[in-house]
């Protein structure tokens, strides 16, 4: 055993953590089947079939559980009758990321869609017994399950980095954080869009309604606004090379949850029992 | 067993290891309970039953053997007398004339109680 | 069975800073514990007992200053040192999971744990077994801890309020667990408001008042310091040797500064009055006696 990271030790985390929760997930699964039947139900009886109910279903259950369960992650911490044991808990903080991380990414990721498929497969033979019609199963190597998937990673990892950050109402506090973050960002960029581009463009810009910028036109260089500063630069790149911001702007979002979950895993590693005396 | 303050917990389990060789319990050559043993069902610091110990062996009382225990010596009954006896003496005694003199108790009248005891059946003057 | 290195000074303080938003704690404490030896860490609530158990459990992290816990820095968690570790809490929060639940998924973090001798001490103090832990009362669940915090193992043994919720025979069979579990390569530190409780099981007291050790002797040779004394009458307060005076049955009972005395007058209960009572002069009086 290494001392900073085993196997066997971060098996033996998911194993306790899995134990713990059994209740819950036995639950979660229950209200997923009974939603899954009752729609399926509730179908039949108006005859109208949508033909992605399943794939919708799954996005849901996804989104909903993913994001609640990781909300939970690290409640531990923050509840004084149980922290001071689960930091005291032989393993390293990197073991004890990784156990609370990999079960609501890498696991749900597996798990839900070999659930939605047995799940489907029950319902539509049922519904083939009774109806004599039948939908499309569950297809868990459909590009859009896994595009659900890829959103599900993004937007997942501000909440667990919320989950271990905030004591309480995380799940509140971040969606707030995000939104305002989004907000924030979006002021910047039109600050920043107004300045570079300048009035004559900015009008443009304005008058149809999006961030098509247009191929010609003139430059106003004289704009009282417009300091000159890597004018041409930006005025180009929204001109001509569309297609590179947007691949940019993907390889951000696509780094944001490594680098989420790095924080957060600093943040664990750092974390300390508060303390009744002040 | 309860122990009774202010007398030091080492001095007192001392008193029980003469106590038990006194009554004959454990004899010349008996290994007695190691330190362990003692310090559990007492209910005490090992460190402190050690010490003991050791001041016993000091004392002649109790042979260490490396590595198998402790051991009652040949002169243990005679050295533990001879100090209780001091004991009593220098301690007890001089108490016990300052209460008879307080209240008029004479030498005599002692010897009464002293003569009229030793007819009783004592618990352990077949031992001694 | 007894590995060299775990012998010695075990736990290190040194230099540390310590303190809660404006109020300071700790400031520059040092201090080191040794292997094989029972520490009685006695103290008011507030006096910085539980932070310096969280401190050396690397549940806090110092300020300023290094600590050094059986070689390993207790900030840094690591898993080899946190095995070697248990600390039982004044109020055990088990899980809702039944005592074979429990060992199940606790016991294979601990590489040293020993279930036949769990077995044994649960037999020992009579703890219900196949019942959900949560169900046990407090007294039961805290005998149960102790069972499977010592079947860990651990080279550093924490006990916080150790006897508290405790009945009478249960106190006695603590003392006898405690007792037997003490080895060469382990340390126990027992914190603990009911003095009387550890009295005879203790090596060392450690008295911590605002932050400092008042007192950081062994036993027996604060014992032989002092001198306690049954007066008739009030003993003078400024008598420069008078460490403390309480009213008893007879009058008055004493403790006295005084060397001179042959053998041990052992009192915890007196000790840690008379040191909280006047922590100066105490501390005045300690400083004279061999510290650790």
């Amino acid at each position: 055993m290494t001392s900073s990271f085993s196997v066997y030790r971060l098996w033996s985390l998911m194993r306790s953590d899995f134990l713990a929760e059994r209740r819950a997930l036995t639950w979660a699964a229950g209200i997923l089947i009974f939603t899954v039947l009752l729609m399926s139900l509730q179908q039949m009886q108006w005859g109208q079939m949508d033909y992605s109910m399943h794939q919708k279903l799954y996005g849901y259950a996804l989104f909903i559980w993913g994001i609640f369960a990781t909300s939970r992650a690290f409640r531990v911490v923050h509840d004084p009758t149980r922290n001071e044991a689960y930091l005291l808990l032989p393993a390293s903080s990197l073991e004890k990321f990784f156990a609370r991380l990999l079960p609501i990414t890498v696991g749900i990721g597996i798990f839900l869609p070999i659930f939605f498929f047995a799940l489907s497969a029950i319902v539509e033979s049922v519904r083939m017994v009774i109806a004599g019609t039948s939908l499309p199963l569950f297809n868990p190597f459909n590009s859009e399950i896994w595009k659900l998937y890829g959103y599900y990673i993004i937007i997942q990892a501000p909440f667990f980095l919320g989950a271990i950050w905030f004591r309480r109402f995380n799940f509140l506090i971040t969606s707030f954080a995000i939104i305002l973050f989004y907000l924030l960002l979006a002021i910047a960029i039109l600050i920043t869009a107004r300045i570079t581009i300048g009035a004559t463009e900015w009008q443009q810009l304005h008058g149809q309604n999006s961030l098509q910028v247009p191929e010609t036109g003139a430059i106003n260089h004289y704009d009282y606004l417009n300091f000159g500063i890597a004018h041409d630069l930006f005025h180009q790149l929204l001109t001509t090379n569309w297609s590179f911001l947007a691949t940019v702007f993907w390889i951000v979002v696509a780094l944001l949850p490594p680098v989420l979950w790095w924080i957060a895993w600093l943040r664990l590693k750092e974390v300390q029992v508060d303390h009744g005396v002040q | 067993m309860e122990f009774s303050d202010p007398k030091g917990i080492y001095q007192q389990i001392a008193d029980r290891v003469q106590e038990q060789i006194l009554r004959g319990i454990w004899v010349v050559g008996d290994q007695i309970p190691s330190v362990r043993e003692m310090a559990v069902e007492l209910g005490v610091n090992p460190n402190t039953v050690a010490r003991s110990y050791q001041a016993l062996v000091e004392r002649r009382i109790l042979a260490n053997q490396r590595g198998r225990g402790f051991f009652v010596t040949e002169e243990a009954v005679s050295s533990i007398v001879q100090t209780l006896r001091n004991e009593f003496l220098e301690k007890d005694l001089p108490k016990i004339i300052k209460t008879m003199r307080l209240l008029g108790i004479g030498p005599e009248e002692i010897a009464n109680h002293f003569h009229g005891n030793e007819t009783n059946p004592g618990e352990d003057t077949d031992e001694t | 069975m007894i590995t060299s290195n775990k012998i010695g000074k075990m736990i290190e303080f040194e230099n540390i800073q310590f303190g809660y938003k404006k109020k300071t704690l700790f400031n520059g404490m040092n201090f080191a514990l040794e292997s094989g030896q029972i520490y009685g860490l006695l103290g008011l609530n507030g006096a910085g007992k539980s932070t310096l158990l969280r401190l050396l459990s690397g549940l806090l992290f110092p300020q300023e200053g290094s600590i050094r816990v059986l070689d390993y820095d207790p900030v840094q968690r690591n898993p080899s040192m946190l095995s070697e570790i248990y600390m039982l809490p004044e109020t055990p929060h088990l899980p809702t999971l039944t005592d074979k639940n429990f060992v199940s998924r606790m016991a294979r973090f601990y590489p040293n744990f020993d279930s036949s001798y769990l077995e044994s001490l649960l037999k020992e103090m009579s703890v219900p077994r196949g019942q959900i832990l949560t169900s046990l009362s407090l007294g039961e669940r805290k005998k149960f801890h102790l069972a499977f915090g010592l079947a860990c193992r651990p080279s550093v043994m924490i006990l916080d309020e150790p006897t508290n919720g405790l009945d009478i025979p249960a106190k006695g069979q603590f003392r006898k667990i405690v007792a037997e579990a003490l080895a060469e390569d382990r340390i126990l530190i027992i914190a603990t408001h009911q003095v009387k409780d550890i009295e005879l099981l203790i090596d060392n007291v450690l008295i911590l008042h605002e932050g400092n050790f008042i007192c950081y002797q062994s036993l027996s040779q604060i014992s032989s310091a002092i001198r306690i004394s049954q007066e008739t009458n009030r003993p003078d307060s400024n008598s420069e040797k008078l460490l403390y005076t309480e009213p008893s049955l007879g009058g008055y009972t004493a403790v006295w500064a005084d060397t001179e005395t042959n053998g041990e007058h052992q009192d915890l209960e007196l000790l840690f009055k008379a040191a909280i009572t006047n922590p100066e002069k105490f501390t005045q009086f300690t400083s004279g006696v061999h510290k650790l």
